[in-house]
């Protein structure tokens, strides 16, 4: 084992790929929900907003991406 | 120092309990809703299963894979619409295929999975519009002037592709012997064609119990092989193998590096 310090992973990095996954998860499933019709309407009934949750995942998940990359 | 540990088929009772766990609960994140509604493929399917399967070899991953079914099918019912059964098909059965298709370097492996995954297609292949077929099923009508027989045959073709991914990466073990290359493509690459002949091994034992259930006819089939829900369930495949691709492989290579776990039977 080399005596090596590990730095920590800057927080700017954690944001943008928590973005970046977040982001990717809603858009995925937008898209998937826009294809099938009939899952929309389950979708809709799961909970109320059902097929609001997963753009509104993506919008935030694209938000924290930019702030995330653009922190210093 | 040797240190006794509780384990079962090799794989320490704590990591199957997380897997166990990490299944159940992502049983609550939806990754594909099913085309004709009713119920979701969850992230615990999609992904956490193989990946269950991956690491914990053949018979841990069961287990782990049945009590995560099991947990996640009274947190989640979309994700297991079928209750107790789909526990079993949905989750079990995923961990043992995916387990098998990681070992299949070994002859233990291989006695069980070729015969298991050719016999399981043949049936899907029988059942049900040949066995028990009309009247209770609607009959195979000819299209494109093939008659219905040899329609049924060819619709099926993505099958007999995966089917040819078997023979050629899974049968040989050359995508298990690449999973375990230094080489980064082949790493992916092997992988990716386990990703596909261990979901191609899966497959028919989910599909024809649900075929059964759901009743789905003969135009389906159809619609899906020749027609616009062609792109649904190529999205719903691909998508579905990318995702354990890139998380099997990650958590795979991850485990490796840090020799936390050694299973028998399994990638790590």
């Amino acid at each position: 084992m080399s005596g090596k310090e590990k730095k920590a992973l800057p927080m700017k990095w954690i944001l943008t790929w928590a973005g970046a996954i977040l982001a990717g998860f809603g858009v995925f499933l937008s898209v998937d929900l826009m294809l099938k019709p009939r899952a929309v309407e389950y979708a809709a009934g799961l909970f109320p907003g059902g097929i609001y949750f997963y753009p509104v995942i993506a919008v935030a998940g694209l938000i924290l991406l930019i702030v995330g990359y653009r922190m210093k | 120092m040797a240190e006794r540990k509780a384990v079962l088929f090799g794989a320490p009772i704590a990591a199957i309990a997380l897997f166990a766990a990490l299944v159940g609960f992502t049983a609550m994140i939806p990754i594909s809703f099913y085309t004709t509604g009713g119920g979701f493929t969850s992230l615990g399917m999609a992904a956490f299963a193989p990946v269950a399967g991956m690491v914990l070899g053949p018979y841990a991953g069961f287990i782990a894979c049945y009590v995560g079914g099991i947990i996640g099918m009274f947190l989640s019912p979309g994700a297991y619409p079928l209750g107790l059964i789909d526990a079993y098909l949905s989750g079990a059965c995923l961990g043992l295929s995916w387990g098998f298709a990681s070992c299949m370097d070994k002859r233990e492996c291989k006695m069980i999975y070729i015969p298991w995954v050719l016999g399981q297609d043949a049936i899907a292949l029988i059942v049900p519009f040949i066995w028990p077929g009309p009247p209770y099923y609607s009959p195979m009508t000819e299209f494109m002037g093939m008659p219905g027989i040899v329609v049924h045959f060819v619709r099926r073709y993505m099958s007999w592709i995966f089917l040819a991914v078997f023979l050629i990466f899974g049968v040989t073990g050359k995508a298990v012997e690449w999973c375990r290359s230094e080489d980064k493509k082949k790493l992916i690459l092997g992988f990716l064609f386990l990703n596909i002949y261990a979901r191609y091994g899966w497959t028919p034992i989910w599909g024809w119990p649900y075929g059964e259930y759901i009743h789905s006819p003969w135009e389906t089939g159809l619609l899906s092989a020749f027609g616009p829900l062609w792109p649904l369930g190529q999205w719903s495949t691909w998508s579905q193998v990318l995702i354990a691709t890139f998380l099997g492989s990650a958590i795979v290579i991850g485990l490796r590096k840090t020799g936390y776990l050694k299973v028998p039977r399994s990638l790590v």
